[in-house]
């Protein structure tokens, strides 16, 4: 489990994240929403061990995670950036291996994400949305315990990202892995996440099951718009009314 | 697989018709078959010593050239850098530098062994300069780099000319020194030559170690370290061993510009770009390169020589440029 306690994080003067506390476990999927600038990727990044808390502590099972070197968390956690740099212009397949806790691992994912058409093509050569489901490919590839990604489906299209996010939930309930994942669009996250974590200027205003905050008047706070509720087979749908 | 063996085998020919290439030219051509014929002969006899000093001074070259190479790898992936090379970077002026002191100074320690000291920790010191003084300043990008390696390879150039000025009180030093800037290779015998082999191959040996990182490093440094590596430590060793490289290269071959720029690139265009292939062939063909071009530099204007220097910055510096247009079109 990744516990994460009284967290703060401030950068200059400025406090991106103001006393949150919260738990990921291995098997759920929880979706980390909300505005930008909330602090959304600065708490996925200080969890992962990429930032250090000014206060508070993250850990896992236990133990601080800058207590771990990087090689061991490596092996407990992997984390796809919102942006991804392709400074080397490696093949689909290599990329994928160099996630890989082995080889046929490395093959598995490649069949299980579809991308075996793509396994030998150059990854400058894919378009934005292809490149984000090779790096969700790495990070799968990996088979770490928990999976942190930060919104891998912002450059996908509608199918696709239903594809991601039953991929996400697949992974959770086969191999028990805890992923968090930062989602933009509101009914994808409703669809497909256990549990809904609601961030607004630095602070955690909601964790709660994903029918609680589909239903409650926080996401109108906190994004700032009226939205108006629609059930269709026991799913709640939300829709901006635009006051 | 197969693929990968089947370029791994090209480069390493092309490794070695580098070499014969370069021991036939010169003011005797000689056929390969020559060559052999001057290592399995009996008695030495005055043209078999030719060759024999020739055949060691290019695989002299091709150490040189290998390193170079080497060091034109691990720059530009732990520099984040594709532009990054020793000459550019200056560190290749800070092994000159360096070399300058030990021919100048009187000799302090074990006699010779001071001279690839010295420049190793000359192309160490430049390569930490480059890097501290970008870190300060914020600069990350290619271009920024590479003007304060270029501003400090001329800082160090200067202050090479300088040193060498006020110290040298007879010609001979003076002398070597300016063969040295303009890329003039030494001829190392017998065990010299033995111990320079070791250490290029321990070069070599090294940097596999730190393919799988500069690979990542191409992520970003977040993404990389994510995936398990340490990368304020993984730097500082790839540095090491790239300064390493540079060092023994200076040693040898003085300052020569843009091998580490030319081969690297070629072998992206002929392999791919990563790392575990792209050290592996670049060692072989930039090798292969150097001791090809030793060859030429020996027979254009036979009996002289061109310095080794002068031919490869007439084909890399306009490589260079080519390298700019593409990147900024």
């Amino acid at each position: 489990m990744i516990k994460v306690e009284n967290l703060r994080v401030e950068q200059l003067r400025s406090v991106l994240i103001d006393d949150v506390s919260l738990s990921l476990r291995r098997g759920e999927v929880v979706g980390l929403l909300g505005p930008n600038g909330a602090g959304k990727s600065t708490l996925m990044r200080t969890m992962v061990g990429l930032r250090q808390p000014t206060e508070g502590s993250v850990s896992i099972d236990g133990k601080p995670v800058s207590a771990y070197s990087a090689r061991e968390r490596a092996r407990l956690l992997s984390h796809v950036a919102q942006k991804q740099d392709f400074l080397w212009d490696l093949e689909v397949a290599d990329i994928i291996a160099l996630g890989a806790a082995s080889p046929l691992q490395s093959a598995r994912t490649i069949e299980r994400l579809g991308l075996s058409e793509f396994a030998s093509r150059r990854i400058k050569s894919l378009s934005g949305g292809e490149q984000a489901r090779v790096m969700i490919g790495r990070a799968l590839a990996a088979g770490t315990p928990f999976l942190f990604a930060d919104e891998p489906a912002a450059s996908l299209d509608i199918k696709q990202q239903r594809a991601m996010m039953r991929i996400l939930r697949r992974e959770a309930r086969e191999k028990g892995t805890g992923v968090l994942v930062v989602l933009h669009e509101l009914n994808l996250a409703f669809a497909s996440v256990d549990r809904i974590l609601l961030m607004n200027r630095g602070r955690l205003v909601q964790d709660a099951s994903t029918i609680e905050v589909a239903q409650s008047c926080e996401i109108d706070n906190v994004f700032g718009e009226s939205f108006a509720r629609v059930s269709i087979d026991g799913q709640t749908l939300v829709f901006p009314t635009g006051s | 697989m197969r693929r990968v063996a089947f370029s791994a085998t090209l480069a390493l020919l092309v490794g070695l018709a580098g070499i014969l290439v370069g021991a036939s030219l010169g003011v005797k051509a000689a056929t390969p078959l020559k060559l052999l014929e001057t290592l399995t002969a009996a008695g030495p006899t005055p043209e078999t010593l030719v060759l024999e000093w020739r055949l060691q001074r290019v695989v002299g070259a091709f150490l040189v050239g290998a390193c170079l190479a080497l060091a034109g790898v691990i720059y530009q992936g732990a520099f984040r850098n594709p532009l990054a090379e020793p000459f550019l970077l200056g560190s290749s002026a800070g092994g000159a530098l360096g070399a300058a002191l030990a021919i100048l100074l009187p000799s302090i320690w074990l006699s010779g062994a001071e001279l690839p000291v010295l420049a190793f920790i000359g192309a160490w010191g430049a390569t930490l300069l480059v890097l501290g003084i970008s870190r300060a300043a914020g600069i990350r990008d290619a271009a920024g780099m590479l003007l304060v390696g270029i501003a400090l390879s001329t800082l160090l150039a200067a202050t090479r000319s300088t040193t060498t000025l006020v110290l040298s009180d007879d010609n001979v030093s003076l002398r070597a020194i300016i063969s040295w800037t303009l890329g003039g290779l030494q001829s190392p015998t017998g065990a010299t030559l033995l111990v320079f082999a070791l250490l290029t191959g321990t070069c070599f040996l090294a940097s596999f170690s730190l393919a799988r990182g500069l690979d990542l490093l191409g992520f970003g440094e977040s993404t990389a370290a994510t995936m398990g590596i340490e990368v304020g430590r993984f730097l500082t060793l790839s540095l090491t061993v790239a300064a390493f490289a540079t060092g023994l290269a200076v040693a040898w071959g003085g300052v020569l510009g843009f091998v580490g720029l030319v081969v690297p690139h070629a072998v992206r265009w002929w392999i791919g770009e990563r790392h575990a292939p792209l050290l592996f062939h670049s060692f072989f063909v930039g090798g292969g390169m150097l001791a090809a071009l030793d060859g030429v530099s020996r027979s254009v204007l036979a009996p002289s020589e061109i310095p080794l220097g002068l031919i490869t910055s007439l084909i890399g510096a306009p490589f260079f440029l080519l390298l700019l247009v593409r990147r900024y079109r």
